[in-house]
């Protein structure tokens, strides 16, 4: 008779904590699968605007570069015309 | 006892279940993370197309100014009426005046000064170089001081040298006890005839000084004239010399 009860028991305690877990209102497994591939959408992206960013900085450097061998390029230009002057 | 292990059986069991519900997402914060990731997305596709954007912007200003500097020096070197002939004749002859003056550069200070006429050469081919008007571009004329300055270095090491040679043209006499000098150790100096047999030259230039070439004095000037064989009028002091101290 008291093993009885304690069966009795055990059941409705795992029944009520089975209830409790897998009752509870949570995501579907499609719902879960979207907010993965958006996190996995999101990290993707993080990368690519870290990539761009570093080309970026790449092609300013290239530009600020150039820039000075332009002026380099117009300064000679005055030195030749001032030696140009010079020989004649 | 049977109880007591059913009823831990029941604890755990209670204990794991509940443990693996807490763990799942509810719906709302699935909510939330979906809006958050979301808007992260949103920010993150508006920065790459802003990014996307001012690299195309930067790549052609590149290029722009790549077309500005070509343009530039183009007009340069037209200034000095240049064409692709000219600028590769003029370009030969600076190859072939760089590879002379690197040839001297490498020599010792003798073959320098054996060669010392060449170094006036060099000058008068890169003072008439300097003369042309595509000498005046700037690739050019850098080229052109950096030859100059090296002839400028052959000058200053060719200085040097004669500094040594005229030193040279004459001799203190030193302590034969310490130095050993005698007319044919002086001789025998790789500065003075690097020949100890050139010794009656040395003896004959300075008769005033020397009557005896067995005897000189310490401090004695003695004039070393200039290498080459024994004339005539050597020879024969020194044939006297030696019959005299055999007979």
């Amino acid at each position: 008779m008291k093993g009885l009860r304690n069966i009795t028991l055990l059941l409705l305690l795992a029944g009520s904590a089975a209830v409790y877990s897998g009752c509870s209102s949570g995501p579907s497994s499609d719902e879960l699968a979207q907010l993965d591939q958006l996190k996995s959408e999101v990290e993707s992206l993080k990368k690519e605007v870290a990539s761009k960013e570093a080309e970026k900085a790449s092609l300013e450097a290239q530009v600020k570069q150039k820039k000075d061998d332009l002026a380099t390029a117009e300064n000679n230009q005055k030195l030749t015309q001032e030696r140009l002057k010079s020989q004649q | 006892m049977k109880t007591r292990i059913l009823t831990l059986f029941a604890f755990l069991l209670v204990v794991a279940t509940v443990s693996s519900a807490q763990e799942k997402l509810s719906k709302e914060d699935w909510q939330s993370q979906i809006t958050q990731y979301t808007s992260q997305r949103d920010n993150l596709k508006s920065r790459l197309a802003s990014l996307t954007k001012d690299i195309d912007g930067l790549r052609s200003t590149l290029a722009s100014l790549d077309k500005q500097i070509q343009a530039v020096r183009d007009e340069t070197l037209a200034m000095t009426g240049a064409n692709d002939a000219t600028r590769k004749d003029f370009e030969d002859r600076l190859k072939v005046l760089e590879g002379r003056i690197a040839a001297l550069l490498t020599l010792s200070d003798q073959d320098l000064y054996a060669r010392r006429l060449e170094i006036d050469s060099v000058q008068a081919i890169k003072n008439n170089l300097k003369k042309e008007r595509i000498a005046a571009a700037e690739r050019y004329y850098e080229r052109l001081q950096k030859i100059q300055s090296n002839i400028d270095n052959l000058r200053a090491t060719l200085a040097s040298v004669k500094t040594v040679a005229t030193m040279e043209e004459h001799y203190v006499v030193r302590s034969w006890s310490k130095y050993h000098d005698c007319l044919w150790n002086i001789s025998k100096k790789k500065k003075i005839y690097d020949n100890p047999f050139m010794w009656p030259k040395i003896w004959q230039a300075n008769r005033d000084q020397i009557k005896d070439p067995d005897i000189i004095r310490i401090g004695e000037h003695l004039k070393i004239p200039p290498a080459g064989g024994l004339t005539v009028a050597e020879k024969r002091a020194e044939q006297k010399y030696w019959s005299q101290k055999h007979s």
